[in-house]
């Protein structure tokens, strides 16, 4: 059972850290009805996407050695990356909310709002 | 690239049959000289066909994005030739 | 000049890809499947349906088994332990006419009636690698061909992708069904892309000696050596001997493997010319802890039991390879990589499906009478939804015939193997006569199929999901089960939302004078 909710947690995250990257693309932005992130976000939040992604790979492996890490995590990553896009397409007001968080990441000297294009 | 039928035609069997002798005859080199410079043979063996498989897709893909098919045929003619002729020469030691 | 470089590369892809497909789909819905292989057995063998052993058989409870063998003339005879895969213990032998496989109860040893079918080890695992086209290695040769096909395949699509980055997660369920069978090709293609690549080169390079025989030639003088070198296995070959030796005890040997390695038991016990002055036992290590295929193998000599030698450790490059074997075979027991890779295998599938169809759809408006069109349509019909259709044929007829059924002087596995190719036959027909229909029918019949299936395995045995579910031994009945039931669903679904959309005539299709 444990196992279970560790490999979910995986996914979860895995899940989080490509939404993170979607979110960060136009069309998804217009698709989830948020407003654009300056470059500087973007970036930020892509970063945290990319530690995320090691981040797992790293505790996949410490737990379950090389191999299986590994394998885990490249498998996982493919079906997070497959989750993210196929909720994009189907219901993306369910990414809204953390396309709205990571405005957060906007920082606060620069602070303008971007109109919705198109 | 040329859409005439025997331009086709021949591509393929230039992509198939001839990268895979030239990658055939590579290998069959590879592995001897690995062998001859002191590597076991079955490592030699196990590396050679590993990196194999690499060698023929980037030949398959060269068949069929070069501009000049007669010129890939020649150099893999040329490439077989030599080959052959090195395992002849030293590959009966075994 | 990078323009016709990408429009080669688009050539290759679509051409490859249409000529191939087939090969293909039918190689990755076996692989997927086979995923899975032993817990398919085990729907398909009911009497193996059996509790796990708390403890081993001693192994001279196989005895009889290995007497048979030598009476038999065997090449070889071995035992493979029960796991927490298959309950039961399997036997099989070599002999002159042909190839046994006989199963036993894992408590009481007793040996299990004859199943009657192949089922996945015997068909659909061999059918993944081999297309079962034995003429010459043909089949073989195919695969390696398709596989080769399907790197090239991998590499022209990433070349073609016009925005790979871009629209990396690009999925739009309400464009046009071009645009979607596009974006979910992409899809399927992109993000699965190390399955696809790393899976076709493993199998790829576990075959590798048959596709070049070259290298092996050029620096063993008998090609047979590179095999036992390589697989650990070099106390193989012996020289034939004299008949009429006995076999040491099997269990005294056993206790001291198990001593040698730390406590950890032997999977497969094999005995190489059984009966003979040369034969030798050796005992396999179970390795399923690991991705990499440890070859840990202890040997002795058959008529003594003694001579102890044991395989060395594997060079890095030879380990390299076993990984990548390990990767590919997955012996390994990890049941959540083992269903990670059954969801990669069928998004693979999707790909290939995709690609065809995304062929068809761009040319159905152009070409949809010409000659050539119409044969990709029964190839796509037949080789994507027919071998599915095939195969649940397949476990239809494994729950419908009777245990000794006999027709045509056909045995009850060749009769199953018949139902399979005579169904795939019909569905190419199928195509071919009914072009229009020809997708919600077979999806319609997919359906149909799936939930006779679950249904029979229900009637016939008795176990029945809800049962199935709370005996953790009849996990892989359960397992296998819900995916048909799902994969029913899935496609009556199918079948309902394409019958909608052809009955509703899309108002783009309307010229403009006539909309009012």
């Amino acid at each position: 059972m444990v196992t279970v909710m560790i490999y979910t947690a995986f996914g979860l995250i895995l899940f989080v850290a490509f939404a993170l990257l979607a979110l960060t693309q136009f069309p998804h932005r217009r698709a989830t009805k948020t407003p654009q992130l300056l470059p500087g976000a973007a970036l930020k939040a892509r970063l945290l996407a990319g530690l995320l992604l090691v981040g797992v790979l790293i505790m996949a492996i410490w737990r379950e050695g090389g191999g299986f890490g590994f394998l885990l995590w490249g498998s996982l990553l493919s079906l997070s990356a497959c989750a993210v896009s196929l909720i994009l397409g189907w219901w993306p007001h369910l990414l809204a909310l953390l396309a709205r968080l990571m405005l957060s990441l906007n920082s606060r000297h620069t602070t303008v709002r971007l109109d919705v294009k198109g | 690239m040329s859409r005439s039928r025997s331009g086709v035609v021949a591509r393929v069997l230039l992509a198939t049959g001839g990268a895979y002798f030239v990658t055939s005859s590579t290998l069959a080199a590879f592995c001897i000289v690995l062998f001859a410079s002191g590597m076991s043979r079955v490592n030699a063996v196990a590396l050679g066909t590993m990196l194999g498989f690499i060698l023929y897709l980037c030949l398959i893909l060269w068949v069929f994005s070069s501009r000049r098919p007669w010129q890939v045929l020649a150099i893999f003619v040329l490439v077989i030739a030599s080959e052959n002729c090195m395992i002849f020469v030293i590959g009966h030691g075994h | 000049m990078e323009q016709d470089f990408r429009r080669s590369m688009g050539w290759l892809h679509t051409w490859a890809g249409v000529v191939l497909g087939s090969i293909l789909f039918a190689v990755f819905w076996m692989g997927t499947l086979s995923v899975f292989d032993s817990e398919i057995d085990s729907w398909m063998e009911p009497a193996t349906r059996l509790p796990a052993a708390t403890s081993p058989l001693p192994l001279e409870t196989f005895r009889p088994s290995l007497n048979d063998a030598i009476a038999a003339k065997a090449a070889f005879w071995n035992v493979i332990m029960p796991d927490d895969r298959q309950a039961v213990v399997h036997v099989h032998y070599r002999t002159r006419q042909k190839f046994i496989t006989r199963e036993f109860d894992p408590v009481t040893g007793k040996e299990l009636p004859n199943s009657g079918t192949l089922g996945a080890t015997g068909f659909i695992f061999p059918f993944h690698y081999t297309l079962e086209i034995g003429l010459m290695n043909l089949g073989e040769w195919l695969v390696g061909l398709a596989s080769m096909a399907m790197l090239a395949l991998c590499v022209t699509g990433v070349i073609i992708h016009r925005k790979l980055f871009a629209e990396f997660f690009t999925f739009r369920p309400t464009k046009k069904p071009r645009r979607m069978l596009l974006d979910l090709h992409n899809m399927a293609g992109v993000l699965g892309l190390p399955f696809h690549i790393i899976l076709t080169f493993s199998g790829l390079v576990i075959l590798s000696t048959t596709y070049f025989p070259g290298s092996v030639k050029a620096v063993y003088p008998n090609p047979r050596g590179y095999f036992f070198e390589v697989n650990g296995l070099t106390f193989l070959p012996v020289k034939p001997g004299k008949a009429g030796a006995s076999v040491a005890s099997l269990d005294k040997a056993a206790s001291y493997v198990r001593n040698v390695w730390g406590g950890a038991e032997p999977h497969t016990i094999l005995v190489i010319n059984p009966g003979t002055t040369t034969s030798r036992m050796a005992f396999f290590r179970e390795s399923d802890r690991q991705v990499i295929v440890d070859r840990d193998v202890i040997s002795f000599e058959g008529p003594t039991g003694k001579n102890f030698s044991r395989s060395p450790a594997p060079h890095p490059i030879i380990r390299a390879e076993r990984f990548l074997s390990g990767v590919h075979l997955i012996q390994f027991h990890h049941w959540a990589l083992r269903w990670l890779y059954f969801i990669l295998g069928l998004g693979s599938c999707v790909l290939i499906g995709t690609g065809f169809l995304f062929w068809l759809e761009t040319r159905r408006k152009t070409q949809e009478s010409t000659f050539g069109f119409r044969v990709v349509e029964g190839l796509a019909s037949g080789s994507v939804t027919g071998i599915i259709i095939a195969t649940l044929v397949f476990f239809v007829a494994n729950r419908l015939l009777f245990p000794n059924a006999n027709l045509f002087g056909q045995d009850r596995a060749t009769l199953e193997i018949g139902a399979f190719y005579f169904a795939w036959l019909a569905t190419f027909l199928h195509g071919w006569i009914r072009p229009h229909r020809m997708w919600i029918e077979q999806s319609a019949t997919i359906g149909v199929l799936a939930a006779l299936a679950a249904l029979l395995n229900w009637i016939t045995t008795g176990d029945h999901p809800l049962r199935t579910l709370f005996h953790r031994y009849l996990w892989p009945v359960a397992g296998m089960d819900v995916v048909l039931l799902v994969g029913a669903a899935l496609a009556l679904l199918t079948t309902i939302r394409l019958s909608r959309r052809t009955r509703v005539p899309t108002p783009l299709n309307v010229p403009f004078g006539e909309r009012l």
